[in-house]
């Protein structure tokens, strides 16, 4: 963000300038983003809107049971979360108003009440009907976004480099929650267990969507560090993992992938 | 400083962490003149949610001055903080009182992230006289 002077100009508070979010004394092969090449420009700015609208829907789905969990440390821990990923929206959306690709509506002031059709997986759109919901696309969604940052966090961008690490930093609490209250509800009895099955089957086709398919010429640049849809095969043992331990059962892989949608991440409904 | 008119029990200060608890005096060690009088000013400017100032606090990076323009790099916390409008507000308000200064340029910061390492000597000892943990290990 910059600020200047007495100027009346007010800005997001984190607009980061380009130069600023970098990391000090790191040189980056892309400082702003006019520095970028045009058809990478592109293809970064479709990811980065499908990503920073991902967050959004989900801090809106986490505030949604900051009222709403059986126990009282489950409420609290949505409103961090719902906070953080609201706040990680409102920093990536401050970057994305820098790209020439950015339309009128992603303005500050005309964003939330646009009707700009979001850039997500449909999935996100409705409330969720139940918390389990959220602790499911915590432990896949979340959890393969958390490894896109990681992607991120050694961009030759440096304004993305910087704000992808102090993401990175802050998504590992929500392992924490996720994983924690996971096998906590599978535990409970066999019938919250199923009730958690049930769920993470609904979630599993959906974070594996977005991680998605084919290659990304962002990766030969440097600004993404490797190729997304490659991240499936690590997220698909970390989680099968955490299911494990939960005594859960992994959901079969997609094989099928002519329906996918790049721009949402997500494979159309048939 | 007292926001309630209870004076903080003084306590024993837990031992220092590796790397934590700068001066004022390291942290502005390479300052100018101006500067340094910038960084004290910013002493003034207290963080919304906790009892101490937002260079105690760890949130400022850097103070720059050249011919009366001054660039602040600030950080936050997390990204969710939901003061940011209310701490940079405050930052610009306080400089913008200094004499010579004829524009303030704030820009954030992500790197290297805010951890509580950041925090000064005399921020760890006003947060723990409010019993506010600072991650030292006992």
């Amino acid at each position: 963000m910059t600020q200047t002077g007495t100027s009346t100009t007010e800005t997001a508070p984190n607009a980061a300038t380009p130069n600023a979010a970098a990391k000090a004394g790191t040189t980056y092969k892309y400082n702003t983003v006019q520095d970028l090449p045009g058809q990478e420009r592109g293809e970064l700015f479709q990811l980065l809107l499908a990503l920073t609208d991902t967050k959004q829907r989900l801090g809106f789905q986490d505030s949604h049971w900051v009222t709403g969990t059986p126990a009282l440390e489950g409420a609290v821990g949505a409103a961090a979360l719902a906070q953080d990923e609201l706040g990680h929206a409102r920093t990536l959306y401050t970057l994305l108003r820098t790209f020439p690709e950015a339309p009128e509506s992603l303005s500050e002031e005309n964003d939330l009440k646009s009707t700009r059709v979001r850039v997500h997986p449909a999935a996100l759109d409705e409330k969720w009907d139940t918390w389990l919901k959220l602790i499911a696309m915590s432990v896949t969604l979340d959890a393969a976004l958390q490894q896109v940052f990681d992607l991120l966090k050694g961009s030759s961008f440096g304004p993305l480099a910087g704000i992808a690490t102090k993401i990175a930093q802050e998504e590992k609490f929500h392992r924490v929650y996720g994983e924690t209250w996971l096998t906590r509800l599978a535990e409970h009895d066999d019938a919250t267990r199923q009730k958690m099955q049930k769920e993470i089957d609904w979630a599993y086709p959906i974070a594996e969507s977005w991680l998605g398919h084919g290659q990304s010429g962002l990766v030969a640049e440097g600004i993404v560090t490797g190729q997304i849809a490659d991240l499936k095969a690590p997220w698909r043992t970390n989680l099968s993992k955490v299911l494990d331990k939960a005594g859960l059962k992994l959901p079969a892989e997609r094989s099928d992938w002519s329906s996918w949608n790049a721009d949402k991440r997500e494979v159309a409904s048939a | 400083m007292d926001f309630t008119g209870i004076t903080p029990l003084p306590i024993a200060m837990p031992p220092q962490k590796k790397g934590n608890g700068k001066t004022l005096d390291e942290i502005a060690a390479h300052a100018t003149p101006t500067e340094r009088r910038l960084w004290e000013a910013l002493t003034e400017v207290m963080d919304p949610e906790y009892p101490i100032s937002v260079v105690d606090m760890g949130l400022i990076y850097g103070v720059h001055e050249q011919g009366g323009q001054v660039r602040v790099d600030l950080t936050f916390t997390s990204m969710g903080c939901p003061c940011m409008e209310y701490i940079i507000s405050d930052i610009r308000e306080r400089l913008e009182a200094e004499s010579g200064v004829q524009g303030v340029k704030i820009e954030v910061v992500w790197v290297p992230a805010w951890t509580r390492q950041r925090l000064t000597a005399e921020g760890r000892a006003q947060l723990a006289a409010w019993g506010v943990g600072t991650g030292e290990v006992l």
